[in-house]
């Protein structure tokens, strides 16, 4: 038994080795291939750029439990070399609306909607940890956990047989916009 | 050559074990708060989330939201504990919950169930309401009179999920003592 019993401690460290890091890389796998779903789906790889996407149907809806009440716009962002500035419009109506960021974990760590954003119209930069990028104007940084992370925009559609609402907040979505500064150096 | 073989049947075990391991605990069900037939973890999304709750919120509902910005709720079983299956009929009767905008979504293995009038939930500005205001969804197979949720007629694990937009501070603080609504089988089938 005695010849046994380094074996059997390797054994055990190894899988609660094995176990914890593969608990722990298991939100960043999912967010590998939630992204690939969405990337094959809509044929465009590209990051740092807006989808605006449609309501979700059986069938269509890639992300898991997704809700089918929402109109969302989704990105995937770098911002290892750049800044990225969001300009966000919010439409004018009394619908939920939220634009949140996720770290390639899946953590959101920044949120804001409807209710709290200062105003209809307002710019949002998205730096990398340790940026000395100087805020501009009235623009609000965020500094993301992340090099890479989500960006998603979420607004409510309050009925989804409205077809006129429908059209309406697609409108407003289609006006929200990302690019890179490139002006600035990190 | 002996050292070796051995070394590499730890670690196949090894792999094995933390694999069985981890889905095992991944598949168990959330140990946050319980209410009624609903249960909801105040830290889902967040970077307070441990280790295991954000493996499992990846796998079930990745990018929610933190509890500060919407609670989501689901219920996998009836009033009685039994597991929501699809040839059933549910009854989820209840007033609007503490919250700026919900809706109530039906899920098979975490996926829109398929169905002829592309309906997949009801919501606080969807619902067709009684006299005072409560609502009634059915959640069936079979074509319902009035607020008909299909269940579909798959295999599969089927959800309800309770989404609350903007929670009042009660619901973010309180998740376990706000009113939800009931989901009871209806006992004449």
């Amino acid at each position: 038994m005695k010849q046994f019993t380094p074996w059997l401690m390797l054994t055990l460290v190894l899988t609660t080795a094995l176990h914890l890091i593969g608990i722990w890389y298991l939100p960043n796998y999912m967010t590998e291939q939630t992204v690939e779903g969405i990337f094959k789906r809509r044929g465009n790889r590209q990051v740092n750029q807006i989808r605006y996407g449609e309501l979700r149907s059986a069938g269509t809806d890639t992300v898991v439990r997704d809700n089918p009440d929402t109109v969302t716009s989704f990105a995937v962002y770098d911002v290892s070399e750049k800044p990225i500035r969001v300009q966000c419009v919010i439409p004018d109506k009394d619908n939920y609306w939220s634009l949140s960021l996720f770290a390639w974990n899946t953590d959101n760590f920044f949120v804001v909607n409807d209710r709290t954003a200062k105003s209809k119209e307002f710019e949002l930069v998205i730096v990398k940890e340790g940026s000395k990028y100087q805020k501009h104007r009235q623009e609000e940084i965020v500094v993301s956990p992340t090099n890479k992370g989500i960006l998603i925009i979420r607004m409510i559609v309050t009925n989804r047989e409205d077809k006129e609402e429908l059209s309406q907040l697609t409108e407003v979505q289609k006006q929200t916009t990302m690019q890179l500064i490139e002006s600035v150096q990190y | 050559m002996k050292l070796f073989l051995k070394t590499m049947s730890c670690v196949v075990l090894a792999a094995l074990l933390a694999f069985v391991s981890g889905w095992l605990l991944l598949n168990r069900p959330s140990e946050g708060v319980t209410n009624g037939v609903w249960t909801t973890d105040p830290t889902t999304g967040s970077s307070r989330a441990g280790l295991y709750h954000r493996a499992r919120v990846a796998k079930i509902g990745i990018w929610a939201l933190d509890s500060s910005e919407v609670v989501y709720f689901s219920a996998a079983k009836d009033s009685d504990g039994n597991p929501l299956r699809h040839d059933g009929t549910y009854k989820i009767t209840g007033n609007d919950p503490d919250t700026r905008w919900w809706s109530v979504t039906a899920y098979n293995d975490d996926h829109f169930i398929p169905n002829p009038l592309n309906r997949y939930s009801y919501s606080k500005t969807t619902v067709e309401r009684e006299a005072d205001g409560s609502w009634v969804i059915m959640l069936s197979p079979k074509k319902q009179e009035k607020n008909w949720l299909p269940s579909g007629d798959q295999q599969g694990a089927l959800v309800v999920s309770l989404r609350n937009y903007n929670p009042s501070r009660t619901m973010i603080d309180s998740p376990g003592k706000v009113e939800l609504p009931k989901l009871v089988k209806e006992r004449n089938q």
